[in-house]
């Protein structure tokens, strides 16, 4: 079952779901509306392999005037909240209000696993140029509850703070 | 939990979900397929803002169909007003329009609970296709709750045909 936002609020205070910064505006019917973080990562090569590291680019920060993006091309953004569940699994989702601006914030991978309680990576593509400001409210996470007994995540992104590549390639048997 | 098509109609029945014009034959066995309406918008602009108000064109849906090209952006809406006060909905494409390549969301499937009116699409073509007014695009789902409801009242409660992004209203 799906929280409602007044669910979302409670077992935050009885501290079963993380949402740092956390401000009552921002809670929604089934769902916490999240913002936009301060960095950016884009990688400039020129094709990305699953079996290869990424060359590493320093992640810029958005600035105050906002930041211009461009069609064809991938954009890692991240949430300006620290949000997770070690009871709930969630899920991140673009708002009507971003995606009617023709905008993704994630391709095709929204699920949040129970455990993982971080600063989340955004797949963020654009249909058309358009400038986004940092601290925009961008998304919305759904926080859902699990039947069986529950398991923490332990991934590779684990503690993520700040926007992170791809680390499949961690992945490949040596 | 998600609720059973044969759920779908009888909650619609005792009026917990709104589905209007309702057509039995489009319940699914989780979900109910809805229709395009002939009403679109684009963005009068090649580059936004989303910081301001940015300008939209209308274009119709002729009888003989509209050609979407591919890799740009169309606001559509469902013909059908739908809601409800009870079930949290989240849409989706029908199987058989997403292999057309046709997202109709970007990554935004999910809805408030208390919204009622006819939903916003976002109708984005990998590969160029005509489209038709009244055609079954897409599907809404219905799922169950815990916690204590309070009714969406936003910005685009009661909406009517596709409504361009209201984002900018939050940087005022």
């Amino acid at each position: 079952m799906l929280l409602t936002g007044a669910e979302i609020t409670r077992q935050r205070r009885n501290g079963v779901i993380a949402i740092e910064p956390f401000t009552a505006d921002q809670v929604e019917q089934n769902s916490y509306g999240f913002r936009l973080g301060h960095r950016l990562l884009s990688c400039d090569d020129e094709v990305y392999d699953a079996h290869r590291p990424l060359e590493r680019i320093a992640p810029v920060e958005i600035p105050a005037e906002g930041v211009l993006l461009y069609p064809n091309r991938l954009y890692l953004g991240e949430t300006l909240e620290i949000i997770g569940s070690t009871r709930y699994a969630c899920e991140l989702y673009g708002n009507l209000s971003i995606a009617a601006l023709g905008v993704w914030i994630q391709v095709s991978a929204p699920l949040g696993h129970t455990g993982a309680i971080v600063r989340w990576t955004l797949e963020i593509r654009v249909s058309q140029p358009i400038r986004l400001h940092r601290g925009m409210r961008i998304g919305k996470v759904a926080f859902w509850s699990v039947n069986g007994d529950v398991v923490q995540y332990n991934g590779r992104y684990a503690n993520s703070v700040a926007v992170t590549e791809s680390r499949l390639c961690t992945e490949v048997a040596s | 939990m998600i609720l059973s098509g044969l759920q779908i109609a009888r909650e619609r029945e005792a009026g917990r979900i709104i589905i209007d014009p309702f057509d039995e034959s489009a319940v699914n066995p989780n979900s109910y397929n809805f229709t395009l309406s002939d009403h679109l918008i684009v963005y009068s602009d090649e580059l936004l803002d989303a910081s301001r108000e940015n300008l939209t064109e209308e274009i119709r849906i002729p009888p003989e169909g509209l050609q979407l090209k591919a890799n740009r952006l169309y606001l559509a809406a469902t013909r059908e007003v739908m809601g409800s006060e009870h079930y949290v909905p989240t849409f989706a494409a029908r199987s058989s329009v997403a292999r057309l390549g046709l997202f109709i969301n970007l990554s935004a499937p999910l809805g408030d609970i208390g919204f009622i009116g006819q939903w916003t699409l976002q109708l984005y073509a990998t590969h160029d296709v005509i489209v038709y007014e009244g055609m079954k695009i897409g599907q809404m789902m219905w799922w169950t709750t815990v916690g204590e409801i309070a009714l969406y009242d936003g910005k685009y409660q009661h909406a009517n045909g596709p409504r361009a992004s209201m984002l900018f209203r939050n940087f005022r």
